[in-house]
């Protein structure tokens, strides 16, 4: 399902959909897959039901990487992770479908290096999303069951901040050199620490993605499993919405490390 | 409190050419010029939030045109000029140009917003410090500093009938001039306006501050000069940069303030800073500065528009950009934004009190703005 996304060049930005396009372009397929997936749900809809917790923290990239611009790097950064989800049985407890609702900070820095080390800006941003997964269970061992996870989600850009600091060339200072009578000017850097201001022009608020994951599960007891799992979340969206020709591309690649608590009901 | 991280840095502010980052492109095609130039002023230019060129529209119209031509036909090169000039005829920013390198046009040059200054009937600049030393008290001091760039820096300070303090300058290096190790007689006026600044005679009713025809210069003397006439830290503005390689990509706005000067001493005396139309760059922001404070007016005509310093493109990753052997653009690097949250790029900023430009009036030696001023008193 994975679209290939390679840095635009001279194609005009309309000829090139991708994301919320994709989603769109794919809604009957999407949709029937959503049908199916119901309709089966459905049918098990009074059987076993579980509730799970998870509490966690991301790494979070922003990709392509942009490489031209001078002393310049982007760079990971850690984000938190809350979600409250279910999982209903398919078959047994072999396979699940699962899903939640999350709050998760997809954030990343922008940095400068060399002599212009200091200067940064760190976007933290916070969404809302809701996967549907699968679960399959795929060994398990005494108390501990293995799971590979797989499915997609949407999610919703709620806020973001923006953390920073940057030359304010207003405040320089002039010095000049006894020897040569050479100017330099010395600059202060001003912080920042500001909420985003979203622009309906450029930003997509709304984000598509794929997931998968591993998870293991340790059997506390009868209704109570603990569980641990990472999850890599692919956006297949761009983080802007197509406003002009050869536009730089930013998709959000987050790396999840999880832990929680799963409550089994009772079947009645 | 302010965390201060001093980075030294050489800045080339208006008129930085020589520092310019080459930009990686082979440029072996009109194709790779195009797309280069096209794509640097999605990353560099800085007003596009503002601006009203239809830049993806230019794309769609010139790409095959430039496609069609030959980089190794003088013809075409030259043909080029006018399709650059057509594709950035409507640039706001007040400083904009491009400069040719190419062997074929290395006399061409355009400049939008002259141009347009030009279609609109601007007046000539007018030479004002020929007439305004018969204003003068006996005594004043004019004199020259040559700076780093050669340029010949005048500065002017005077009394007027004893009742206005006066100081003017053609261009802002006056921080340079000031701390420089040459003998400079731009440093003497300085140290004779600070002289009179912090003795101020009982008949002193107003400083006068003269930026027509000034076309700016270094940055630095924004709180150089203007820092010893606030009385306290003077929030004037804002300003940003571009954050990464789209268009509207920024970082936040930041808050721009003249820091006051403790070492010389403060009065309420009314400011007068006397604009024209070619008064620009680092001269408008200075006029909008005085504006700021509650005892400053700008008496004259509105201003030229080019509010955004220039600066060396490795600092920002915006700005001043070239494209190797062809053509160089030189541009603002960041936008600033006024106290009143309009940005005045393009537009100028207006005065208190119009004096419209009146040259019969000139020709006779009579200063209709510095006439205006000892009128009220």
């Amino acid at each position: 399902m994975l679209l290939p996304r390679n840095n635009m060049k001279k194609e005009e930005a309309s000829n090139y959909k991708i994301g919320t396009s994709f989603f769109y372009n794919h809604l009957k397929q999407i949709s029937t897959i959503l049908f199916f997936i119901i309709n089966l749900t459905l049918t098990n809809v009074f059987a076993q039901i579980n509730l799970h917790v998870q509490i966690g923290a991301n790494s979070n990239s922003i990709t392509p990487l942009n490489n031209t611009e001078v002393l310049t790097e982007a760079s990971n950064k850690i984000g938190g992770f809350l979600s409250i989800g279910i999982d209903v049985p398919i078959k047994k407890e072999n396979i699940y479908l699962s899903s939640a609702v999350s709050f998760i900070q997809k954030s990343y820095t922008i940095k400068r290096t060399g002599y212009l080390s200091g200067i940064y800006e760190s976007h933290n941003n916070n969404y809302i999303q809701t996967p549907l997964l699968l679960k399959y269970k795929i060994t398990g061992i005494k108390k501990f069951d293995f799971y590979l996870t797989g499915g997609f989600y949407i999610a919703f850009w709620v806020t973001g901040k923006e953390k920073g600091k940057n030359l304010n060339v207003y405040e320089s200072i002039d010095s000049v050199n006894s020897y040569n009578n050479q100017v330099t000017s010395t600059i202060s850097l001003s912080p920042y620490d500001v909420n985003y201001q979203f622009n309906n022009t450029k930003d997509n608020r709304i984000e598509v993605g794929l997931n998968y994951g591993t998870e293991v599960h340790y059997k506390f007891s009868k209704q109570i499993i603990f569980e641990c799992g990472i999850d890599y979340y692919n956006s297949l969206s761009d983080q802007q919405k197509k406003y002009m020709i050869n536009q730089p591309q930013k998709y959000n690649q987050t790396i999840l490390f999880s832990m929680g608590v799963i409550f089994k009901t009772v079947k009645k | 409190m302010k965390v201060i991280f001093y980075i030294a840095v050489i800045i080339l502010l208006f008129g930085c050419r020589k520092n310019l980052n080459n930009y990686q492109n082979t440029n072996q095609t009109f194709a790779d010029v195009f797309n280069t130039f096209f794509n640097s002023m999605n990353k560099n230019y800085v007003f596009w939030d503002v601006d009203t060129t239809n830049w993806d529209r230019m794309y769609k119209k010139y790409s095959p045109i430039f496609d069609s031509l030959n980089i190794n036909n003088p013809q075409d090169v030259k043909k080029s000029v006018d399709y650059f000039r057509e594709m950035t005829s409507g640039m706001v920013d007040g400083h904009y140009q491009i400069r040719f390198i190419n062997a074929s046009i290395k006399d061409s040059f355009l400049y939008p917003f002259l141009d347009r200054k030009i279609l609109n009937k601007i007046h000539i600049p007018f030479a004002y410090n020929l007439i305004d030393t018969q204003y003068f008290d006996s005594g004043y001091v004019s004199g020259n500093y040559i700076n780093t760039n050669n340029e010949v820096v005048n500065a002017v300070s005077a009394t007027i009938k004893n009742k206005f303090v006066y100081f003017s300058c053609n261009k802002f290096y006056l921080s340079e001039a000031y701390k420089s190790t040459k003998n400079n007689l731009v440093r003497v006026a300085i140290e004779n306006f600070i002289q009179k600044i912090n003795n101020i005679s009982p008949t002193i009713k107003g400083i006068i501050i003269d930026v027509r025809n000034n076309v700016g210069g270094n940055i630095a003397d924004l709180n150089f000069f203007l820092g010893k006439l606030v009385k306290k830290t003077t929030l004037i503005g804002s300003c940003r940069t571009k954050s990464d390689l789209g268009r509207l990509d920024y970082i936040p706005w930041i808050d721009v303030n003249v820091v006051s000067d403790n070492s010389v001493k403060k009065n309420d005396l009314p400011i007068y800073i006397l604009t024209d139309a070619y008064t620009a760059s680092l001269s408008e922001i200075f006029a909008m500065s005085i504006h700021a404070l509650p005892n400053g007016k700008v008496i004259g005509e509105k201003t030229w528009g080019a509010t955004g310093p220039i600066i060396d493109e490795t600092i920002f990753n915006d700005g001043p950009f070239i494209i190797p052997n062809f053509l160089s653009v030189y541009t603002s690097s960041v936008e600033f934004k006024y106290l009143d949250g309009k940005m005045y790029e393009g537009l100028g900023f207006p005065p208190d009190v119009e004096i419209p430009f009146n040259i019969d009036l000139l020709n006779k030696k009579i200063d209709p703005s510095i006439d205006y001023i000892i009128s009220r008193f």
